[in-house]
């Protein structure tokens, strides 16, 4: 794992997302694709289960420091976390080559994230002031749905050969 | 184990005070402002403005002025009318006055050299004109300030976003009584509101109280676009108002001169 490239693209992922995302924002400016969602799927799904826990809540922490709701933080790193072991550990026993399958984990693991992370944010007893269904709903969609196509730079930009993990284990499963 | 101190690392995030995990957040901004800055300048400037349909964008400019304008007005004209008849109620009988009638207003254009303070106005109108400090000012039917000071040709207006500005005021239809202070960037605070006692929606429109001498009747300034509890101290609201009108695009205004007018 190239922790310095990782870093690196957390930091880059994470500006884009408060500032030029919401140039593909659909109709309203929430429903935009959540780049952090997209990479913690991608780093869930091709990391060791060591790195996959750090990544995940690592990308929690960076979606919780450019959260809209100022002073609070812990929500998306504690549902990234769990989610993102969830997730890697899932790995093991399905695999998501098909793009049709990384979709579905995207949208998925969008739904569940922002679901933990909206009732985290109600223990808190804070105001949510964003629309509920876009976050719950549309955002993971959207997110889905361009999730594979950030899937190649992301890897290419890692150095992660994608082939290299399935061939590895596909010994594993026939055996 | 890892996924444990992780864990623990979230919890204590979630549950730290929010003025240290805002530090954090303020923290990533300043570091991250110049990349940040040039995104959300290359966003605003890629989104297409937005145009009625149809309409060409200097006749959308005018269309949102005057629904601006006459927005304000249905809520002046709303709050006379409960004016109205709780006088009504009270003095029954009584001949009652319409309000707007006993003011009187003096139109003055706004001077705005650059590099000004950003929550002051200069106007063309002084005490020549009958102006004096204290006197409201409006705009586009709403309060926008008051006259901090008057000269003879000229006169200074302290916006209602001024941080040295403190205007009585009341919330919605509940009239929940406060004082708005201004807190600069065009926003302004009322504190010192009970959480238990009132309540305060996001929309609500908040009205300048009457000052006799000044202000006849109440008129509509600001809206609450932020209400929550106040992070230091749970049992009062912290309430962001912002003016109802746009201070920044303002080329006259109308200065509430309040003496009666002349038979």
């Amino acid at each position: 794992m190239h922790w310095f490239r990782f870093a690196a693209l957390i930091i880059v992922a994470t500006i884009l997302q408060t500032s030029l995302v919401g140039l593909m924002a659909l109709r309203r400016a929430d429903i935009k694709p959540d780049l952090l969602l997209i990479l913690l799927v991608f780093f869930a799904t091709r990391c060791k289960a060591t790195d996959a826990v750090i990544t995940s809540f690592t990308i929690g922490f960076a979606a919780d420091l450019i959260s809209p709701t100022m002073g609070l933080m812990g929500p998306k790193m504690i549902s990234f976390g769990i989610f993102g072991t969830i997730l890697s550990d899932l790995h093991h026993f399905v695999s998501i080559r098909r793009i049709g399958h990384q979709i579905g984990v995207i949208f998925a693991a969008g739904l569940l994230t922002a679901l933990a992370s909206f009732l985290l944010t109600f223990l808190r007893a804070e105001p949510v002031g964003t629309n509920v269904a876009a976050r719950l709903l549309w955002q993971p969609l959207y997110s889905a749905f361009l999730g594979p196509l950030f899937f190649l730079p992301t890897a290419w930009w890692m150095r992660m050969n994608r082939t290299r993990r399935w061939r590895s284990r596909a010994p594993m499963k026939s055996g | 184990m890892l996924f444990t101190w992780f864990m623990l690392g979230g919890l204590i995030c979630l549950f730290s005070p929010p003025r240290w995990t805002g530090k954090l957040q303020l923290a990533y901004t300043r570091l991250f402002r110049w990349p940040l800055a040039t995104g959300r300048g290359l966003t605003l400037a890629a989104r297409p403005m937005p145009q009625g349909k149809g309409v060409d964008a200097t006749d959308y400019e005018k269309l949102a002025v005057a629904h601006r304008q006459a927005k304000n007005h249905v809520a002046n004209l709303n709050t006379q009318l409960k004016e109205a008849r709780k006088k009504i109620d009270h003095l029954a009988g009584l001949r009652t006055v319409p309000q707007w009638d006993r003011m009187g207003f003096l139109l003055a254009d706004v001077i705005r050299a650059t590099g000004e303070l950003p929550n002051e106005l200069f106007v063309n109108r002084g005490t020549a004109d009958r102006v004096a400090a204290g006197q409201f000012v409006l705009a586009d039917n709403s309060i926008v300030g008051t006259v901090s000071d008057a000269g003879a040709q000229t006169a200074r207006i302290k916006l209602i976003t001024d941080p040295t500005s403190k205007i009585p005021v009341y919330i919605g239809e509940a009239e929940v009584p406060g004082v708005m202070e201004g807190r600069g960037g065009n926003r302004a605070k009322i504190p010192l509101i009970s959480a238990a006692t009132y309540t305060v929606r996001k929309g609500d429109l908040v009205y300048a109280k009457k000052t006799p001498g000044l202000l006849d009747v109440p008129i509509v300034t600001a809206k609450v676009i932020q209400c929550k509890r106040d992070a230091e101290k749970p049992l009062l609201w912290d309430i962001t108002v912002q003016p109802v009108c746009d201070t920044a695009e303002l080329t006259n205004v109308a200065i509430v001169v309040a003496a009666p007018k002349p038979q």
